[in-house]
């Protein structure tokens, strides 16, 4: 049963519902933890309920245009492909609504020791900031860094050069840790 | 080497896509201090984003997880499904109308007449136009609107009831002309077949002419050989029967010499013939 994605897709394309099961519980982690980092944007955090969403809208259009799939890349550079265009559907609709921070999920509250309460918060700090970087940095580090793709994968999703990538890249890391030493955070607060 | 090229060395390396003995980035680093403090802001820029890579899960959603997948996407597909049919049924409903529209147009004979300064909305048959509308008054000078009375209201009712039977009556000349051509062309249709019938008929009968010679020739042929090869017999067997009859006759001779030999001597007289 230790299928590559490849043979699944065939057998999806072929109309066995069942590999498409096997391919979304595969993958419907890794898609949610990158659209979740896709997905935020400045003081927006994702909700659980926009990512399940918007996951359902990936692997819809996935079943959609399964006949399409070739075997020339990867399964994750075709399904992230999509779910950038996914995310950036989801940011021009979201433009017209307007949601508050105090309108948002709050965060997991910790039950534990004062760790993991300085985790969270340094967590969220993190989070915040990376959610505010604009779109065109946020995108190739979130697929880079979450998504596990290199850096050439990564521009052969989002159509890039690989250079300008791996500009874009390191450029989003510097501003990531500039806006993060504003804020009071560095390197050395991160725990052991 | 340049920065730019080694600044986008570093962060495949960071990434550990590159080696950095191998690439010389090293070697770079150390001669350029931009380089080496974009190293290292990268590299902590990385080592702060570690810390969200361990809360997988907690931003993703995972109100599903426990629903297989097709459950999660087909009914988005069979929501899709009704849309795209609600779609189409909207839009055959919008043609729908417009072909009545335009039927109702056809058959009030409706008309848009546009003048200098007005625009008239004309229908029924041409010799009883009735203005409808008009968006620009005249040029006439404002003068109080006529009055309308009832009998000016019965008169219209009048003519609009004879337009009606104009309409009617135009109509069942139309449908009696259409009958007629439609008769006119069955019959077309039937001459035509007749046409075609008879030139297949004359073609057989050529036809079949031109056999009856042919035998009629070979038939004569061949009685003229039946009565030559009858003639031929027939004078064959006359002469064998001559034949016959004069050796039945000799024998008669020589039976009758030899019975009667002194009375039939001027018989026997005759020169014996040969056998």
């Amino acid at each position: 049963m230790n299928e590559n994605d490849h043979q699944l897709m065939h057998r999806c394309r072929a109309g066995d519902l069942s590999a498409f099961d096997s391919l979304v519980n595969r993958w419907r982690a890794p898609l949610a933890r990158i659209l979740g980092r896709l997905l935020a944007t400045g003081s927006f955090t994702a909700w659980a309920t926009d990512v399940d969403d918007l996951s359902q809208e990936v692997f819809l259009r996935v079943f959609q245009s399964k006949q399409n799939y070739t075997e020339a890349a990867t399964f994750s550079t075709w399904l992230y492909r999509i779910a950038v265009n996914v995310t950036r559907d989801a940011a021009r609709r979201k433009r017209t609504r307007d949601k508050t921070v105090d309108q948002l999920q709050p965060p997991a509250a910790p039950a534990g020791p004062e760790e993991a309460v300085c985790r969270d918060e340094l967590q969220q700090q993190v989070g915040q900031v990376l959610a505010g970087l604009p779109a065109n940095l946020r995108e190739p580090l979130v697929l880079r860094h979450f998504g596990g793709l290199t850096l050439a994968e990564t521009a052969d999703v989002l159509g890039l050069p690989v250079g300008t990538v791996r500009s874009r890249v390191g450029t989003a890391l510097v501003q990531l840790r500039s806006e993060l030493h504003q804020r009071g955070i560095t390197e050395k607060d991160l725990p052991l | 080497m340049n920065c730019q090229e080694c600044q986008q060395l570093l962060v495949a390396q960071i990434y550990g896509e590159v080696d950095e003995n191998s690439a010389g980035i090293a070697e770079h680093c150390r001669q350029c201090a931009s380089c080496a403090a974009w190293r290292e802001d990268i590299s902590a820029g990385r080592q702060l984003l570690n810390c969200l890579s361990q809360d997988d899960g907690e931003t993703a959603g995972t109100s599903n997880a426990d629903r297989p997948a097709t459950a999660m996407v087909l009914p988005l597909l069979l929501q899709a499904e009704q849309q795209r049919k609600r779609r189409w049924r909207r839009a055959a409903v919008a043609v729908a109308c417009l072909f009545g529209l335009a039927w109702v147009c056809q058959l009030v004979q409706l008309r848009v007449v546009f003048d200098n300064s007005s625009v008239q909305l004309h229908w029924g048959s041409a010799s009883a136009q009735l203005v409808a509308s008009s968006v620009t008054p005249p040029d006439k000078p404002a003068t109080s609107p006529p009055e309308v009375t009832r009998a000016d209201v019965s008169q219209l009712t009048a003519e609009l009831q004879r337009l009606r039977s104009e309409l009617l009556d135009m109509q069942v000349v139309q449908s009696d002309q259409t009958t007629a051509v439609a008769s006119q062309s069955a019959l077309l249709a039937d001459y035509k077949t007749r046409l075609d019938v008879n030139e297949q008929l004359i073609t057989l009968a050529g036809r079949q002419s031109l056999e009856v010679s042919q035998q009629l020739a070979s038939l004569q042929g061949r009685t003229e050989a039946v009565m030559l090869r009858e003639r031929t017999r027939w004078q064959h067997e006359l002469g064998e029967l001559r034949e016959l009859g004069d050796a039945r006759w000799r024998l008669l001779v020589h039976r009758l010499d030899y019975e009667f030999p002194e009375r039939f001597s001027m018989v026997s007289a005759k020169p014996p013939t040969t056998p």
